[in-house]
């Protein structure tokens, strides 16, 4: 691929991300201008009478038309956007995904603050279970038809179908309480103390691994059989190499394929906020951020953050484009 | 890297290199319940030094799984009996057996992972499939070189640069450097034996090594495949269908059906004089160029797998010669008259992805086919032909040029026009697995053009099913079975059957008969032929198989990257070929005949040199 | 979200004058308003750690709707506060002032002194300059949302929009330094209780900004923010310019204090059951759920640091009165009778859910009168209420019951419907969330139900704030909580003549009638007086629940050995 490729690639892909994010925000404004309850409410005060809330509306920008709020919106990501005048103007600088009255804070801030949270539950998580999914597939598809494989899938199958507040719930339980060896909630930065920031997330990564491990173990499972059973494997073990390295370095290297490119989607849907562990864990990610924001009626916030993680998942996809190039020299063209 | 002649001590002694006894393969059922399936039924064959000892027979015979019984490559569910036993001479095997071989039956995987590779290498079919397509080529040789002992990393890329170009490859950086996609079936071929080589092995088992390449191709690797033998020694277990490259390179042929040996036996004696009907007959069916079953076609071709007794028309061997047969004649006294095809200044262009040139598929051919005239398309895989037939067969719009089918211009024709034009032409492709839909009927496959194009009733529409099966020679009661109930010969019969409902004015085979075995092959082929003479349709038959073609067209045309090199008749273009071109892909097609292919061979290099 | 409501009363309101439907749902039978004595020595020093459901905590006084027990308490001192303990009802008390207010003018004027010595947490005296612009910018609609009843009491308001355009509110005038004068429209009794709001606290204008007072706000209490990690906690220590002689009603007992925030409702209360480590120092400030209240009965150790509140919240039945039938005396005093209380408190979670109500004002508030004007066995008449419904001739309709399903259980809403059925009348239960719900009863026409379930504890702990807000007839729609549509001229006019009156307890007797009044025309139903329940470790002392609220006073726990 020559630059000028590379450039057409890029310049292809971020218009449908722009497109994809025009789309998401819009459909999230449409949202909320079609559900009965106002945003403006709970910027209103106590008593409320209409004279207030129309003033909470105008100041909030919701007294305009949905689609010129949309369009602020959108202009507000390139050049910010100021509420109110004078002294008291609130400015949010660009990029300006909205300003929450509620929390008082734009809601990039918001985002900046609680993304290290997912982003490290996320990610440690992902490569947990990663590491977990791919092995036991990989263990169970080279033992398949034994006792194990069978073992390994019937535990697959319940991981996949377990609720994971319950799952989160009951290691809390188990863990944090009767056998004390865990913290049962709680963040803590990384820049704060490393060690406490993994204590504290030991078990919620667990958790959430438990449950996408399944999936990945069966996946690998059925990959790699494919795999073992594929011309190049015999090839290998005709040349005589041992099991192990056929596993390891011909069938694995064609198996991560597939499953990088549902790791990279899985990892950026998790990034825009794992709800339930953090909320089941009371950590303050984008997720609890989230659940907050749509049952305060925060719209600017909801609408801020539906647009980024609708970005992450996009940019994981455009990753996930540029790494299967990595790995799989056919589309290196 | 080490040339020496290893075969000389087993061949003093007389031993066999590797000698099966009584060799049982069964498989188990896929439902509780039901029997094994028996591949291989006790069989005993060996292999020598300094020898190719081919294993032929058709699908299902237990060739296959017998060659990967000796590397005990075989899948889980095989239940392997009998006896391989490997002879030590002194390198290789390090298990710790105190006998004079090796037993391979039920041996611990150490023993066999010591042996594959070091001993006995595999070489496989599909050139593509067999490697790793994410690492590359000379990462891949490097493993094998170093699977059994320790190299260090310089002396590995020496190594592998040795053997790439042992194995003919004449730029082995790039070829090391390369990822499977990037290099052709040829190379990949090479490279594969290159590999195979890596360890210096005693013996290789080549399955298929040349079925998926075209001719021109297959006759570099079996010069690859005969040199080792000649200067390496190795010993060379050959698995094919192909009874021309058995006779190319063979020294030993095993003839193998249904699970059984039915003739072993030296290859010059094997083709002077088989001694075994199923032999005969297997060599009966296969279609020789310059030499022709029957002239008029009329006959029907034995079927080796029926019986024993050579089939009526089998043992009629007369060469159809270089006179044009009477077929041909008659259509060409129609022919200025009224072209059923016509095709212009034809080109065919894809545009170049990722800033590569355009590919010119088809590049500026102008043919005609007369009413009642069979042409023959020949040429190797990428020449063109495949988008010529489908441009012919509607399937495909021209880049430029004219295509006049039946009188109607295709560029003019309004969509009615087309869809009007579409029924006048048949279409029979190469797999008629993936072209009849598994969950329809017979009969439903059949009537589907009928129902599509035609106002017949339901009793019309049946009778005329019948009328079509009975054309193709199927029994009636097949209407009712589903695809996967016939075997590959019958499901093309019904992909013909089909083609031809609508009695169509032209009709165009995309390599009919590749996917069949021979003996089927020719019923097949026989089938056609009588229809052909029936029904009188012009016909577009493309081919790689030169002795096919010769077989079953009035005229050929030669293709070679995208534009037509030479035509003329039958005759004229397959015995007395005017283009370069054509003479090597003639020359480099074997025949069934060991003394016939060795002169050829001769010829062929006394050429090149 | 089960919790919706709750959480966002402790949140920015804690405890406003909302719709509280039947927050606390237990089964605890161990009702104490206090767990350790109240006459505990109020020791000093540790952290104290504070478990709650909300993300983030909004110290700007603004836009807070925070009560005055509970976190702004801590850290902004207003010119009145509340003097809250358990078993008596909660008196107004002088805090940044010298007294609860001195009325002039027949009570349109009064007039405060700061206290001699206050400072800011910077050391900056704090004058009534910085008491005036704090109230002035309330009125800003940037800082919409909080507590604003006296925006509409204070001479020129409707129209003042803030000190932000250079312009202060005229009508509150300071004369010197100390001295700080509120004008009103007319005459208010409960004045002194509307300056203990928030927004009566002091901003210093030099440190003021619209957006960053929420999380930096400049202290006048006993603490101070020290750090704030978003969405995860908040952490307080000393405010060393607080002078604890000038207090009355802070203890101040930890060191430091902190909020984590942001915590599972059912992890915190097991957090606190376990009452290991840290958490001994710590309680919770939002309910128990009702399957750890249930653990916690089985649990000895736990059952002593349960604290259950008293007579808390009204529970209600709104009826719409002006709802084809319902307009007639007759069908609302039926309703009365017909509704099965009992069956309500048991779907409430029995006892540690609430006791049965009858009465408007709810417990804990000053001049309370018990009485009962339809007198009925806990689970109704059936008889009385056939009968007056027949006298009334009431024509058989489907009856539209709306519920909010982030507040209420279904359970409740079925005990209604099944009360009601008793007597033939037809119940549809209409259920909507929380933002929907209050969209529907606050800001509609009333045109979409007959019944609703709501509940309702008062900003202030004034028979004002119990009264007022549901039944003066100003308050139906345009974002009132008359849920009623409830019109009647004399009791409008027994609500301006106690809203004036400056003497409390003829203002009290005033309520009282009004109280008895509104009965007689049966607009509601009054169904229990809920309770709640918290828990605590073990090192926490003085958690005390006063009368009212029903909430934990934050100002007086200490943490013991």
């Amino acid at each position: 691929m020559n630059a000028r490729h590379v450039l057409r690639f890029l310049t292809t892909r971020v218009a449908t991300v722009v497109l994809v994010l025009a789309v998401v925000s819009f459909l999230t404004y449409a949202v909320f201008v079609l559900l009965p309850a106002n945003p403006a409410a709970a910027a209103c005060g106590k008593p409320c009478t209409p004279e207030r809330l129309a003033t909470a509306q105008a100041f909030m920008g919701l007294d305009k038309g949905p689609l010129q709020q949309w369009w602020d919106f959108v202009v507000g990501i390139f050049t910010g956007r100021t509420f109110g005048t004078g002294a008291a103007a609130i400015h949010c600088p660009a990029p300006c995904l909205g300003y929450s009255f509620q929390l008082r804070e734009p809601v990039t801030t918001l985002i900046a603050a609680r993304f290290p949270v997912t982003a490290s539950i996320a990610i440690g998580a992902a490569i947990l279970w990663l590491v977990i999914g791919v092995f036991a597939g990989t263990v169970a598809a080279v033992r398949r038809g034994t006792a194990l494989d069978r073992g390994l899938m019937v535990a697959a199958v319940t991981g996949v179908s377990a609720p994971s507040y319950l799952v989160g719930l009951l290691g809390i339980l188990l863990f944090g309480f009767t056998l004390d060896m865990v913290p049962v909630s709680g963040y803590v930065p990384f820049a704060t103390s490393p060690v406490d920031w993994a204590w504290h997330l030991v078990l919620p990564w667990c958790v959430l691994a438990l449950l996408s491990a399944a999936i990945y173990a069966r996946l690998t499972r059925a990959q790699m059989i494919e795999a073992l059973g594929s011309d190049y494997a015999r090839t290998a073990r005709a040349k005589g190499l041992p099991e192990r390295r056929v596993v390891t370095r011909h069938a694995l290297r064609n198996v991560t394929i597939p499953i990088i490119t549902l790791f990279g989607l899985d990892l950026g849907v998790l990034l825009g906020g794992a709800v339930i562990t953090e909320k089941v864990f009371s950590m303050p990610g984008m997720g609890a951020l989230l659940l907050d924001a749509v049952s305060t009626t925060d719209l600017p916030l909801v609408v801020g953050i539906t647009v980024f993680s609708a970005a992450l998942i996009v940019v994981a996809n455009l990753v996930v484009d540029l790494v299967y190039g990595v790995l799989d020299p056919r589309v290196r063209a | 890297m080490s040339t020496q002649t290893r075969g000389t001590a087993a061949e003093r002694d007389g031993r066999p290199l590797l000698q099966v006894e009584g060799l049982t393969v069964e498989f188990d059922a896929r439902e509780p319940g039901e029997p094994r399936t028996v591949a291989v039924a006790g069989t005993s064959w060996s292999l020598r030094a300094g020898r190719v000892t081919a294993l032929v027979g058709e699908s299902g015979s237990g060739k296959s799984v017998s060659a990967m019984a000796v590397l005990g490559l075989l899948p889980r569910t095989a239940r392997v009996g009998g006896s391989i036993v490997l002879r030590r001479d002194g390198d290789g095997v390090r298990a710790g057996d105190d006998v004079a071989g090796v037993e391979l039956v039920g041996a611990a995987p150490a023993t066999l992972r010591a042996v594959r590779g070091a001993v006995v290498s595999l070489v496989s079919q599909e050139p593509m499939g067999a490697w790793n397509p994410v690492l590359t080529i000379g990462g891949q040789v490097a493993e094998a070189v170093r699977a059994h002992r320790r190299v260090s990393r310089g002396e590995t890329r020496e190594q592998v640069r040795a053997l790439l170009l042992e194995t003919g490859l004449t730029d082995p950086d790039r070829i090391a450097a390369a990822y499977p996609h990037q290099l052709s079936g040829g190379q990949l071929q090479r490279a594969l034996i290159a590999m195979a080589l890596a360890q210096d092995p005693v013996a290789i088992v080549a399955d298929e090594p040349t079925t998926a390449l075209d001719v021109t191709v297959q006759a570099g690797i079996l010069d690859v495949l005969r040199r080792l033998r000649d200067e390496r020694g190795t010993a060379t277990l050959l698995i094919t269908h192909d009874m021309g490259v058995v006779a190319d390179l063979a020294d030993d042929v095993v003839v193998m059906r249904d699970g059984h040996v039915v003739e072993h036996a030296e290859a010059r004696d094997l083709f002077a004089a088989p001694r075994h009907d199923y032999t005969r007959a297997l060599l009966d069916a296969v279609p020789q160029l310059g030499v022709t079953a029957a002239a008029g076609g009329s006959a029907a071709p034995s079927d080796p797998t029926q019986a024993g007794a050579p089939a009526p028309g089998a043992a009629v061997e007369s060469p159809r010669g270089h006179a044009v047969s009477a077929d041909t004649a008659v259509s060409a006294d129609t022919a200025a008259a009224d072209p059923v095809v016509r095709l212009d200044d034809l080109r065919v262009t894809y545009p170049g992805s990722r800033g590569r040139p355009p590919v010119h598929a088809v590049d500026g051919v102008s043919l005609t086919i007369e009413r009642g005239q069979v042409l023959g398309l020949v040429g190797e895989s990428g020449s063109g032909k495949t988008t010529l037939g489908q441009v012919v067969a509607g399937l495909l719009r021209p880049t430029s040029g004219r295509v006049v089918v039946a009188g109607t211009d295709l560029a003019d024709a309004s969509r009615a026009g087309q869809r009007a034009l579409r029924r006048r032409t048949g279409v029979v492709f190469q797999d008629p697995a993936s072209t009849l839909d598994p969950r329809w009927t017979v009969a439903r496959s059949v009537a589907e053009p009928l129902r599509l194009h035609t106002d017949l009733s339901t009793e019309a529409v049946r009778a005329r099913v019948g009328e079509l099966l009975d054309a193709v020679h199927l029994r009636p009661e097949l209407a009712d079975r589903y695809p996967h109930e016939l075997s590959g010969g019958q499901r093309q019969r019904i992909a013909i059957a089909r083609a031809v409902a609508l009695d169509p004015d032209v009709l165009v085979a995309d390599e009919p008969t590749s996917a069949l075995d021979v003996s089927v092959q020719a019923r097949v082929l026989a089938v056609f032929r009588e229809l052909q003479a029936r029904l009188g349709f012009a016909c577009l038959f493309i081919s790689h198989d030169l002795a096919v073609v010769e077989r079953v067209c009035d005229r050929v045309a030669v293709m070679h990257a995208g534009r037509v090199v030479e035509s003329g008749t039958s005759a004229e273009v397959l015995a007395r070929p005017r283009e370069a071109y054509t003479r090597a892909l003639i020359g480099a097609a074997p025949v069934a005949d060991p003394e016939r292919q060795a002169e050829r061979r001769a010829a062929r290099a006394a050429a090149d040199a | 979200m089960r919790t919706t409501r709750t959480r966002r009363l402790l949140l920015a309101a804690s405890a406003t004058a909302t719709a509280l439907v039947l927050a606390a749902c237990n089964a605890n039978p161990t009702t104490s308003s206090t767990s350790s004595a109240p006459a505990a020595a109020a020791q000093q020093g540790g952290e104290l750690h504070i478990l709650t459901s909300q993300t983030a905590i909004n110290w700007d006084p603004a836009t807070s709707q925070n009560l005055a027990i509970t976190t702004l308490g801590l850290v902004e001192r207003r010119l009145t506060t509340w003097d809250a303990q358990a078993g008596q009802p909660s008196k107004v008390v002088p805090d940044l002032a010298t007294d609860t207010g001195t009325p002039s003018d027949d009570g349109k004027t009064w007039t405060y002194h700061l206290k001699p010595g206050l400072k800011f947490e910077d050391g900056t005296p704090i004058t009534a300059k910085d008491v005036k612009y704090s109230v002035e910018r309330s009125f800003a609609p940037e800082l919409s949302g909080g507590l604003s009843y006296h925006k509409s009491l204070l001479v020129g308001g409707d129209s003042y929009t803030g000190p932000y355009q250079g312009k202060e509110l005229d009508s509150i005038a300071t004369p010197d330094d100390s001295t700080i004068v509120f004008h009103l429209k007319s005459a208010f009794g409960d004045w002194p209780w509307i300056v203990s709001m928030p927004a009566f606290g002091a901003v210093p204008q030099a440190k003021d900004s619209v957006s960053g007072y929420t999380t930096k706000p400049v202290a006048t209490g006993p603490y101070k923010v020290a750090e704030t990690q978003q969405g995860a906690s908040v952490t307080l220590v000393r405010n060393d310019q607080w002078d604890r002689s000038t207090d009355a009603v802070r203890t101040a007992g930890p060191d430091s204090i902190v909020f984590e925030l942001g915590q599972d409702q059912t992890v915190s209360a097991k957090r606190l059951i376990a009452d290991s480590g840290a958490d001994k120092n710590a309680f919770g400030a939002n309910f128990v759920p009702p399957a750890q209240l249930a653990q916690v009965a089985r649990d000895p150790s736990a059952k002593d640091r349960l604290v259950t509140s008293g007579a808390g919240a009204l529970a209600y039945l709104a009826i719409n009165t002006q709802a084809p039938g319902l307009t007639d005396v007759k069908v609302r005093q039926a309703l009365q009778y017909a509704v099965d209380k009992q069956a309500f408190l048991v779907a409430s979670g029995g006892a540690t859910g609430g006791e049965l109500a009858s009465t408007l004002i709810t417990p804990g508030i000053a001049g309370r009168q018990d009485f009962n004007l339809y007198q009925a066995a806990p689970s109704g008449d059936v008889a009385k209420a056939r009968q007056l419904l027949s006298e009334a001739g009431w024509k058989s309709r489907q009856l539209r019951l709306l519920v909010d399903s982030d507040a209420t259980n279904p359970a409740q809403g079925q005990a209604i419907q099944q009360g009601l059925a008793r007597v033939g009348l037809k119940v549809t239960i209409v259920s909507q969330p929380d933002d929907v719900w209050s969209q529907t009863v606050t800001q509609g026409d009333g045109s979409k139900y007959d019944l609703v379930l709501s509940s309702w504890q008062p900003d202030f702990p004034s028979a004002n704030g119990n009264i007022q807000p549901l039944f003066d007839s100003s308050q139906i729609g345009g974002g009132g909580y008359n849920i009623s549509r409830y019109s009647q001229p004399e009791v409008d006019q027994l609500i301006a003549q106690a809203t004036v009156e400056t003497d409390t307890s003829k203002a009290a007797a005033i309520w009282a009638q009004a109280d008895k009044r509104i009965m007689q025309d049966a607009p509601v139903v009054p169904l229990i007086y809920t309770k709640n329940s918290f828990l605590h470790g073990s090192h926490v002392q003085n958690f005390v629940i006063p009368a009212f609220p029903a909430y934990p006073n934050y100002l007086k726990v200490t943490l013991g050995q």
